[in-house]
């Protein structure tokens, strides 16, 4: 991946990044988040991790992004319902601390002594077995990264934690139903079929 | 760091994200933006784990485990979002206001 497209998406990412976290509209906000996500997986395809760039578009740039544009346009905040923005000296005591914090990261970074991108060991080993003019099948040629490759890994070594994640899901499904309904809401008696008119719902 | 060669860059981006959502969370009041912002330093962690497991491919490992644990943390980050924006809904349903310095926003209950 060459370092000027890989600058050019930093870039993009960052001011991006930053226009969500001041924009005071939260539309304005929920779509600079878009464009942050969507340069967070054009920068996945360039690391060779092709499935995980596929599902940051899947999942963030679609379910959770639909999440939060289907809620800010539920609520249809008006001016005085957004609240009031903390005092410039919170916002500079926001400053310093990211700051700090980025500082620390840096200072860890700059400790590291120049890594680079080398090829990886299985498309080394599978050019490796190529060139001695071995005849290789396809099944045996996963190269480092493939959404095979990825597959294989996800369901064998980490089959278990795979399957937890839907325990996980199923939590947040039972927690969003008992969260958002309403106390005083209407019984599941009361919403019975016969409140609709035999017409159908032409009317 | 002497060079910007890939790598860093990518963990400096990564790190820049994760402090811009760090900074949303702290100097912001509203809790969407909030909900975001979280969003932005999971994004910030996420890219800084396949940063590290493309540039340790070379090694005869499984690297590509840290890819795994990014598919675990894109699960938990959208069954995050539903759960927060279910809370969302809630407060707004109880103050009429996403702001969480709302004078009545820490007596959320039921």
């Amino acid at each position: 991946m060459s370092t000027f497209l890989v600058l050019l998406v930093g870039v993009l990412i960052v001011v991006a990044a930053l226009m969500t976290v001041t924009q005071r509209n939260p539309i304005h906000a929920a779509l600079s988040m878009l464009i942050a996500l969507g340069g967070v997986g054009a920068l996945m395809i360039g690391l060779k991790a092709h499935f995980l760039a596929a599902m940051q578009v899947l999942l963030y740039g679609g379910a959770i992004m639909v999440l939060f544009v289907f809620v800010i346009m539920l609520l249809t905040l008006r001016e005085e319902e957004l609240g009031p923005e903390p005092p410039p000296a919170t916002r500079l005591l926001a400053v310093v601390g990211a700051a700090a914090l980025c500082f620390i990261l840096f200072s860890a970074l700059s400790r590291r002594s120049d890594p680079e991108f080398k090829e990886p060991y299985n498309d080394a080993k599978i050019a490796a077995a190529e060139a001695d003019g071995a005849d290789m099948r396809r099944r045996t040629k996963v190269y480092y990264g493939s959404t095979e490759h990825f597959a294989r890994v996800l369901y064998t070594d980490y089959a278990v934690p795979f399957e937890l994640i839907t325990v996980l899901v199923m939590a947040a499904v039972a927690g969003v139903i008992v969260l958002a309904r309403r106390p005083d809401s209407v019984t599941l008696e009361a919403t019975k079929l016969t409140a609709i008119p035999a017409g159908g719902g032409a009317a | 760091m002497n060079s910007l060669t890939t790598p860093d860059a990518i963990q400096i981006i990564a790190a820049l994200l994760f402090c811009i959502g760090v900074f949303g969370v702290l100097s912001r009041r509203n809790l969407l933006i909030i909900l975001m912002s979280v969003e932005l330093m999971l994004n910030g962690a996420n890219l800084s784990l396949v940063g590290f497991a493309r540039e340790f491919a070379h090694l005869p490992g499984k690297s590509e485990s840290a890819q795994v644990m990014v598919l675990m943390a894109m699960a938990v980050a959208a069954a995050e979002v539903a759960v927060g924006l279910s809370i969302l809904i809630a407060l707004f349903r109880h103050v009429r206001s996403v702001s969480v310095d709302h004078p009545q926003a820490t007596t959320l209950r039921d």
